[in-house]
């Protein structure tokens, strides 16, 4: 493999007429890594996608897929990615183990290979046993999801690119379906488009946040909230009189970056924060409270600031229409 | 070749299991059958001297234009409209190979249909003893010859109806289009006979073009015993630019 890649994309551009899809992304995946692709709607994620599978062509740039030009060879990379688009197509009138059969002679697989392949994957995807012999018109999107990952490990690619792989699955599909991807770490590398970032958070070793055709954040959950959040969310409710402390809050800009009364009494308040840090937040606190007597803390938590944080901070940093109004890094404080 | 082997008989199975190939199975020996029995029943009263099948053969523009809108339209349009030749495209096929699949598979059905009204004659001299002796039902000569124009007719027939396919994710648009474009395709020899009639002297040019046009008399040729290399030249060639178009159309539009 070149560079010890399993993708290497490098300035890639793609324009429709004059509307840039995609502008100027690099980007590397190491083998058997499973990362995360995120971005809004219409920020060039699919288009990406599809120029990795080869199903489009680039306007400009370089990808590769593991010693391979997609530009250069096409057709070679189709045996070496598993793609599943989103919504998952599929004929509707055959049933699944004809439909999985006739896609892995179609991936190569012959004679009484494709009869043991596509066994293995419907056992890995729990459909051997319920619904092997169904008619797909008939299946529900849990389990049409379910044969579009059975498609997909087929050919048993060395990429497996899924766009929204976990779209209408329950709560136990998409444990099955995380499962499923762990099981197979660092057999295959995975990319994984989803708008279910609780679900990336906890799959992936790396996200790649991608919006208005540019990436603006490519990490770990860990590096991009270093990166992006450099704050932590405090919950706090006091009892008494909190007016005076209230007052402080606005002086102290260098330790408090943000903060939100939710409910306040003469009984005590409820205030949401953002501090820059939460052991100097806490020594600040403790000299607060020596100071004002009658007033105690009732509850105190720390907020873990979530993917979808990191999300909405990175693509606003990308927007242009920002204004200098200081707004909150995490969601659940406005 | 593998895939495309693959292709062509995952396609024929899938028309085997669809309900819609059996609908127009149905409908197109409806037809066929209602015609050969009106032929049959014309020939009793006014005897004719062209044999039953002959008669039979000069109405195939209208399962041209019915039967072949049917079997074409779902081939490419359906494909585009649930999305799975997105998915198709993902494993090592070209488009090339996708088209002349749906091609061959629904060109295979289409001359399965016509090879089965060979019953009619047979069903017809079981059914009415003696009626073979009064009325000539099958002549070898003239059945190959027809045949010989269904097979070669319908090279460019069903190409015509799978571009249309291609050109839309409306399965009914398909059919329109299909429709329309095989009643020009099928006319345009004649018309182009009328305009010349009505304006001596100043068409002659087309006179060329439009012998490779006139189906009705290369189907008469062809029954006839008269093999011209020129109508195979213009169904083979036909076929091949409709097919060649279609595969450029869903080149483009893998993607969307």
């Amino acid at each position: 493999m070149a560079g010890g890649f399993s993708i290497e994309v490098s300035n890639l551009n793609k324009s429709f007429g004059v509307m840039e899809a995609v502008r100027d992304i690099s980007f590397t995946v190491a083998p058997g890594e499973v990362v995360g692709f995120l971005g809004p709607n219409g920020a060039g994620k699919s288009t990406t996608i599809k120029i990795l599978c080869g199903l489009l062509a680039a306007t400009s740039g370089r990808v590769r897929i593991g010693d391979i030009s997609v530009a250069q060879f096409p057709e070679k990379i189709k045996d070496r990615v598993g793609y599943m688009p989103e919504n998952n197509p599929l004929p509707e009138d055959m049933r699944i183990n004809e439909y999985l059969a006739h896609r892995a002679r179609l991936k190569g697989l012959r004679g009484k290979e494709v009869e043991v392949r596509v066994q293995e994957v419907l056992e890995l995807c729990d459909l051997y046993r319920t619904a092997r012999s169904k008619i797909i018109s008939t299946l529900s999107k849990g389990f049409r999801q379910r044969v579009g990952i059975a498609d997909v490990l087929l050919g048993k690619p060395e990429l497996v690119i899924m766009d929204e792989p976990t779209i209408g699955l329950d709560p136990h599909q998409v444990l099955l379906m995380r499962k499923l991807i762990q099981s197979l770490k660092g057999q295959m590398t995975f990319v994984i488009s989803s708008h279910i970032l609780a679900e990336i958070e906890k799959v992936c070793d790396r996200v790649i946040i991608i919006n208005r055709g540019s990436i603006v954040a490519s990490g770990s959950s860990r590096e991009l909230r270093e990166e992006f959040i450099p704050v932590v969310g405090v919950k706090l409710i006091l009892e008494g009189d909190a007016h005076k402390f209230v007052q402080n809050l606005n002086r102290e800009k260098d330790l408090i970056h943000f903060y939100s009364i939710v409910d306040q009494s003469s009984e005590g308040a409820s205030i949401s924060l953002e501090v820059f840090d939460w052991t100097q937040f806490r020594v600040w606190l403790e000299e607060q409270l020596s100071h004002s007597s009658g007033l105690k803390i009732n509850e105190i938590a720390r907020l873990e600031s979530s993917l979808e944080d990191i999300f909405m901070a990175a693509t606003k940093r990308s927007w242009d229409d920002e204004g200098n109004k200081i707004k909150p890094y995490l969601t659940g404080m406005s | 070749m593998r895939q495309f082997g693959i292709l062509v008989k995952n396609e024929l199975f899938m028309l085997f299991v669809s309900p819609a190939t059996y609908v127009t199975t149905v409908l197109f020996h409806l037809l066929t059958a209602s015609f050969y029995i009106l032929i049959l029943a014309d020939y009793t009263d006014i005897p004719s001297e062209d044999i039953p099948m002959v008669v039979f053969f000069r109405l195939f523009w209208t399962v041209a234009l019915f039967v072949a809108p049917l079997l074409t339209m779902r081939s490419i349009s359906e494909e585009r409209r649930l999305g799975t030749l997105q998915t198709l495209m993902t494993t090592p096929t070209t488009t090339t190979q996708f088209v002349l699949s749906k091609f061959f598979s629904v060109y295979a059905l289409y001359m399965l249909l016509w090879l089965s009204t060979l019953l009619y004659p047979v069903l017809v001299s079981i059914a009415v003893p003696g009626l073979g002796q009064q009325i000539p039902l099958l002549d070898p000569a003239t059945i190959v010859g027809g045949f010989l124009f269904l097979s070669l007719s319908g090279l460019l027939i069903i190409s015509v109806g799978i571009f249309s396919s291609s050109i839309t994710r409306s399965v009914m648009v398909a059919a329109i289009f299909s429709f329309t474009l095989l009643f020009f395709i099928i006319a345009s020899g004649g018309l182009i006979e009328k305009l010349a009639d009505n304006m001596p002297g100043r068409i002659d040019f087309l006179d060329g073009p439009a012998e490779y046009l006139r189906m009705f008399q290369h189907l008469e040729d062809f029954i006839h015993g008269i093999l011209d290399t020129r109508p195979f030249v213009y169904y083979i060639t036909g076929a091949g630019v409709f097919l060649a178009l279609s595969t450029i159309i869903v080149d483009a539009k893998v993607d969307s």
